[in-house]
């Protein structure tokens, strides 16, 4: 009895001090409405661009050879005989049945809602792979150089500067001659030409942090390198970075869609939010206001909900943050 | 707090301390010049004795502080603690011996990690030398934090919730957590107000009586000194220049340097008159210090024979250090 009591003390206790910093963090999250609001709005997005490809009655690529640049809204009898003309699609609607264009129809005919959904799915996982891999690959790098200095530092910091002078554009076109361009690939890519801004960030703000007394301190406790650099340096160090990473995600997106253009980035006619948007001109915008409208408010819904929840993280984790 | 094997009354000895900072500059960064921040100190704590070490602002306290516990590393010089060198010990035996030194700082805002709960903070040093359950910890923290004066439910708050002396209390408890043997307290008391100072002085003490600390105690407030330190050193210019018990010291200076250091201290009644002892000029840069005696500059007894000569740290008296060539009582 009295061991199961001690046991359960101490889990208890264990509970009180580890959990609660957590607990704290999340209490002050949710006092940020419009991150709250975020979390949602996002957690809906991603619910509707995993699974809404499932109920649509078009395929990513189908097209009504017919329909060609309809506005939001208009209906669609599925012709008797041929009724798609489906790029590896499969006719999933018996003839006769109407259909509805409910965000337009795209320049050949393909179902705009459905391409968004689709390409939701790639763009979201791009943008958030890229910026989440590039932001700790940036943290882990910055963090160190700043903290030794001395050759670590000059060796880091001269390969940023390195990075940061190659032409992105040229680059990519000799690597997708070489490699067979997939996502993922793409996704590796970006971030070997991204983290270099995050690193810098968190490295300035590491040698101000560095000479701070509690570091002194903790180092007079015996804590290693790996301790102070990660306990103590990187949270204090974080809040730059979180806003870097928040306006690095939408930028991405379009990134993204720039290189799609080079044969590199996600290619067509698969969809994603960049290449939705990459076709568009003059004519698009005035004629076909939807076909850019769409994708773009996607893009910017998208890169609002992540602007709110960085705010909302920076403000959580720190404690001295207004109530 | 026993001792074991330890031949020396002493708990610290240090030998002819040196901190030589570089000053980089040219395209190569090459070292252009040094400034000495420490040039050759030396001294000795006894266990359960508080030494004070005095000196104006840049004479090398802190760094002698910071050496001591091997924060910065040191250019020359040896550092006993029971008898082993401190400055060349392991990265193993190092982590062992800072259980038995820690150190106060001078701001209680920059020392406390504005992002950890206090109660964090206090265990640190327990978690990373692997003492105890979390439990257990917690009690510690819990006990350290009533015995400094606050209240075991404050381990939950962050330092900004605290005011300036409560978190010099939890500085205080944060050090006091490892059971020490050495506190280096690097002007604990400087950054608070007077009624504060006081209060956090005679914690010091109790700590002291209680627990048989010993303290290496830095300040430029001299009556702060006077009042907790058993012996005290005078430090100018990187170098000790004078060092005596207590009230040898206070009764009885004999560096100039100190007398003139003495003669600036504030005395509560005005109708008191008293001959103040003006220095002329200003401290010299620590660069470029002067030839010979390094207070040669501002000394009104120096002769030829300063310029040139550096005077030696003799015992002039019993268990009083002068390095001056013209000492007198």
């Amino acid at each position: 009895m009295a061991v199961s009591t001690t046991q359960v003390e101490a889990r208890e206790a264990k509970k009180e001090e580890y959990e609660r910093p957590w607990l704290e963090i999340l209490k002050r999250f949710s006092r940020h409405r419009f991150a709250v609001a975020s979390v949602v709005v996002l957690f809906l997005m991603i619910l509707a661009v995993t699974f809404g490809p499932l109920f649509m009655p078009f395929g990513e690529t189908d097209t009504a050879v017919t329909k060609k640049d309809q506005p939001p809204g208009t209906e669609y009898v599925v012709p008797k005989n041929l009724y798609y003309n489906s790029i590896g699609g499969e006719i999933r609607t018996a003839a006769g049945t109407t259909l509805t264009f409910w965000l337009g129809s795209d320049g050949i005919g393909r179902d705009l809602l459905t391409r968004l959904l689709y390409a939701g799915r790639v763009s979201l996982y791009i943008a958030v792979a890229v910026t989440l891999l590039s932001e700790l690959i940036g943290i882990i790098i910055g963090v160190m150089s700043g903290y030794f200095g001395g050759i670590v530092d000059a060796f880091a910091m001269r390969f940023v500067d390195f990075l940061n002078t190659l032409p992105l554009l040229p680059i990519l076109l000799i690597i997708s001659t070489i490699l067979e361009p997939t996502v993922n690939l793409l996704i590796l890519i970006l971030v070997f030409f991204s983290w270099t801004g995050g690193a810098r960030l968190m490295r300035g703000q590491i040698l101000s942090l560095r000479e701070q007394e509690y570091v002194s301190a903790s180092r007079a406790l015996g804590a290693s390198n790996l301790r102070i650099m990660f306990r103590h340096l990187v949270p204090n160090a974080l809040a730059p970075n979180i806003v870097n990473a928040s306006l690095a995600l939408s930028g991405v997106m379009i990134t993204e869609a720039a290189l799609s253009f080079l044969g590199f980035g996600v290619k067509l006619p698969a969809a994603s939010w960049g290449n939705m948007l990459k076709g568009v001109n003059t004519t698009i915008l005035e004629k076909y206001t939807w076909q850019a409208f769409f994708p773009g408010l996607a893009i910017f819904i998208c890169s609002l909900c992540f602007n709110f929840i960085g705010d909302g993280l920076r403000d959580a984790l720190d404690p001295r943050a207004k109530r | 707090m026993t001792v074991s094997n330890s031949t020396s009354e002493h708990l610290l000895e240090v030998r002819n301390l040196k901190k030589y900072f570089p000053i980089k500059g040219g395209l190569m960064r090459r070292t252009v010049a040094q400034v000495k921040a420490l040039d050759g100190v030396s001294f000795s704590i006894k266990k359960g004795e508080t030494l004070g070490l005095v000196g104006e602002s840049g004479c090398g306290k802190t760094t002698t502080g910071r050496t001591v516990l091997r924060l910065i590393p040191p250019s020359a010089g040896e550092v006993l603690f029971e008898g082993q060198d401190v400055l060349k010990a392991s990265a193993g035996r190092m982590r062992a011996l800072r259980r038995d030194m820690q150190i106060v700082f001078q701001d209680p805002y920059a020392s406390l990690n504005p992002r950890i709960p206090v109660g964090h903070s206090i265990a640190e040093g327990l978690k990373i030398h692997n003492i105890g359950t979390p439990r257990e910890r917690l009690d510690q923290v819990a006990q350290v934090l009533e015995r400094v004066g606050l209240n075991s439910g404050h381990m939950r708050r962050f330092p900004h919730e605290f005011s300036g002396g409560q978190r010099q209390r939890i500085g205080i408890a944060r050090a006091l957590v490892m059971q020490p043997k050495l506190i280096v307290c690097d002007e604990p008391v400087s950054a608070l107000d007077v009624s504060i100072q006081a209060q956090v002085l005679n914690l010091l003490n109790d700590l002291q009586k209680d627990l048989g600390l010993t303290y290496l105690f830095i300040a430029h407030n001299l009556s702060v000194v006077e009042h907790i330190s058993n012996r005290v050193g005078v430090m100018y210019l990187g170098r000790m220049v004078e060092l005596a018990s207590r009230d040898q010291l206070f009764s009885k200076p004999m560096h100039p340097y100190t007398k003139a250091l003495m003669s600036a201290i504030p005395l509560p009644d005005p109708t008191i008159k008293r001959d103040r002892i003006i220095l002329e000029g200003d401290v010299p840069s620590p660069v470029n210090p002067p030839s010979g005696c390094r207070f040669h500059p501002r000394c009104w007894l120096a002769q030829d024979i300063c310029k040139h000569d550096d005077p030696a740290f003799e015992e002039k008296e019993p268990g009083h250090f002068v390095a001056c060539h013209f000492a007198q009582g």
